[in-house]
């Protein structure tokens, strides 16, 4: 089980595999924002944490989600679940 | 695919409706759909098993109060429940209205009002979902204003006894798809199943001399590209199909070569920015012992096909055995069920360059070293037809660019309840494609759309959708703003470009406020777009009556003559920055 720090920094390594990032990515980086995320991206971004995390990020998780920290927050509580399922 | 897999001819009904295609393939005993899932691995399921499972969604739709017409929406991942409620509602005479999962991480509340409008424009009463869509469409309900409901399918319903399945006509109607881009005016397109199963025909009849193999294709199931271009020809033959789910591709574009590797894909199409996709993405040691050979048919079709992407994607993919004849650009449009024209399956593809200035000033293509490279979309396919028309309706002749009419045997019976709508586009058999281009050598070229609209990434968007994001922003003078998209030189895709009219914001530079543009549009529409240019006010070219002409404004820009008048302090920069073309196409970045 990963803690925070671990999936900011998986987060991060996904942010420059996915989307080219080569910015800092911190827990306050804006996900539409920052990241430029449309609707393509933000896919290809999501799917891509649900495979490496080998967590599902549910609907009622993304209502609200507006930075990478909430988005890590998300990662952390499912990849719970998962581990106690 | 196989020609030989079909029942003998004696004890084959002719096929007159989507559910005796798949009555027909089910009696084959051959082919059906494979899924892939995110770690590879695949379920299949035979033409006769998902036969079977439409005929248990059947029943539980009935006892829900589906009647034969009843138009119903679906909302599904590629996932075998699409299948169980499209061929379930099929099976129950009903009109399934395939309709897009919600979007992730965020923006919903577009999501939903756009899905409303769709299911309001489709008159569907019902929407059928997966367990986990569903929950993000209550508030899809809720802009039903009462009626509409929604019936969450999960998992395979029990059998329950009830009435026969329905038997509906050639002429009824089979299902409904949305005119690419109609989010501002959902624009239902009613097809026949006799216009389905025309276009069907005339796909297979096309690639069938290929020798056997299957296809592959990760494009959603309501796209029509991926339904009526990949299950139903597929459906046809009795052939098998492969089926990787759209958001996989886009994560991992290796999945789809090595997919198609793995299960011999001879047939998968994709719109141009997908095979762009992959010469970014995609890593050598993500390929190892991939064998592309048997992909034959690599259709390149859905939005502006760029000769570089697909000379980069044969030399790049070569190695893995790739053939250059492969990639085959296509053209078509949901009004004609999908496609129209097609190019030449035995050769690589063919692009002339031609003089721009010609082309822009007297619409006369002609053929110029050094001009703008177009790409042929080919042929019309056997029994369709295209004619080249000037403004008046009058045919043009080759190598004059017009407006693009098509006609063929799967039309579209019109828009769904807008009559006049139908009658603007269809006229005497011949539908209006709101394209432009020219017909040389006997094959078609595209050079734009006749009507103003965004199409990036294979969707199209009505340019109002990113104008109006930018209502009442700082700095920014309301409805003083067009979008348009366009292929900038050795691009790889469509760009959108935006202008915007500036007015005095204290404190706002014209970087500041193309940044705060940007962010808005992203926002508001979910599209990022590549250029901001910020203007003075008056610039932008107008009607008499005061619309933005936003072709006008594009040439202008595409000629350097957008121009803002000189002022002080910024504007000067500005101008600076307009007349080099690379300063500005990082503008606003």
């Amino acid at each position: 089980m990963r803690t925070r720090p671990q999936i900011l920094a998986e987060i991060q390594a996904i942010a420059a595999a996915t989307l080219g990032w080569r910015g800092e990515v911190s827990a306050a980086t804006r996900l539409v924002e920052d990241l430029e995320l449309d609707s393509l991206r933000a896919l290809a971004f999501v799917v891509e944490i649900e495979n490496r995390l080998r967590v599902r990020i549910q609907p009622e998780d993304e209502t609200g989600l507006a930075t990478v920290g909430d988005l890590a927050a998300v990662v952390e509580l499912r990849q719970r679940e998962h581990d106690a399922g | 695919m196989p020609a030989e897999t079909r029942m003998p001819a004696e004890t084959r009904m002719p096929a007159e409706t989507l559910a005796d295609l798949l009555a027909g393939a089910a009696a084959a005993g051959s082919g059906g759909l494979r899924f892939v899932g995110r770690d590879e691995e695949a379920t299949f399921l035979g033409w006769d098993e998902v036969r079977r499972r439409a005929e248990r969604a059947r029943s539980w739709l009935v006892a829900r109060g589906v009647r034969p017409g009843d138009r119903v929406g679906t909302v599904f991942r590629t996932a075998p429940g699409f299948f169980d409620a499209f061929f379930g509602l099929l099976a129950a005479g009903a009109v399934p209205v395939p309709l897009y999962p919600p979007v992730r991480l965020g923006r919903l509340g577009e999501y939903h009002r756009r899905t409303a409008a769709m299911l309001a424009a489709a008159g569907a009463r019902l929407l059928v979902a997966e367990p986990l869509a569903a929950r993000l469409l209550g508030e899809v309900v809720a802009l039903g204003r009462g009626a509409l409901e929604l019936a969450v399918l999960d998992g395979l319903p029990q059998p329950a006894a009830g009435s026969p399945p329905a038997a509906p006509a050639a002429d009824d109607l089979a299902l409904v798809q949305f005119s690419s881009g109609t989010t501002v005016e959902p624009k239902p397109v009613a097809l026949s199943h006799r216009a389905i199963l025309a276009q069907v025909a005339a796909l297979n009849r096309h690639w069938r001399h290929v020798p056997g193999a299957s296809g592959v294709s990760w494009l959603p199931l309501y796209h029509d590209m991926g339904l009526i271009g990949c299950v139903f020809p597929a459906l046809d033959v009795a052939a098998e199909l492969t089926l990787i789910p759209p958001e996989l591709f886009v994560a991992r574009p290796a999945l789809w070569l090595r997919t198609l590797s793995r299960y011999r894909g001879m047939v998968s199409p994709a719109p141009n920015f997908a095979y762009g996709l992959c010469l970014e993405k995609i890593a050598d040691d993500e390929l190892e012992g991939v064998d592309l050979s048997s992909w034959r048919v690599a259709l390149n079709g859905a939005e502006t096909v760029s000769a570089e992407v697909m000379r980069r994607f044969n030399r790049r993919f070569a190695p893995w055995g790739l053939e250059p004849r492969a990639l085959t650009p296509v053209y078509g449009l949901s009004e004609a069920s999908l496609a129209v024209t097609f190019s030449d399956l035995d050769r690589p593809f063919t692009s002339e360059r031609f003089d721009a200035e010609a082309l822009a000033t007297s619409g006369r293509a002609l053929p110029a070293p050094g001009g703008t490279e177009l790409v042929s979309v080919g042929r019309p396919l056997p029994g369709f037809a295209v004619e080249i028309r000037d403004a008046a309706g009058a045919a043009l002749p080759a190598a004059h660019a017009g407006r693009v009419w098509v006609r063929g045997p799967s039309l579209m019976s019109g828009y769904l309840g807008l009559p006049d709508a139908t009658r603007e586009v269809l006229v005497d058999g011949w539908l209006d494609t709101g394209d432009t281009g020219f017909l040389y050598a006997e094959e078609l070229y595209l050079t734009g759309r006749a009507k103003d609209v965004l199409i990036l990434r294979g969707r199209n968007h009505p340019p109002e959708e990113v104008e109006r994001a930018l209502d009442g922003l700082a700095g920014v003078r309301t409805g003083c703003a067009a979008a348009v998209s366009y292929r900038p030189p050795e691009a790889a895709s469509d760009a959108l470009l935006v202008f915007v009219e500036s007015r005095p914001a204290p404190g706002l530079g014209p970087a500041a406020l193309a940044a705060a543009c940007r962010r808005r549009i992203l926002a508001a529409t979910g599209l990022a777009a590549d250029r901001v240019l910020v203007l003075a006010p008056g610039t932008l070219p107008r009607t008499s009556s005061g619309k933005i002409r936003r072709r006008e404004a594009l040439r202008r820009f595409l000629d350097g003559e957008l121009d803002p008048p000189r002022r002080v302090g910024w504007w000067r920069l500005l101008w600076a920055m307009i007349r080099s073309r690379r300063a500005l196409a990082r503008a606003g970045e």
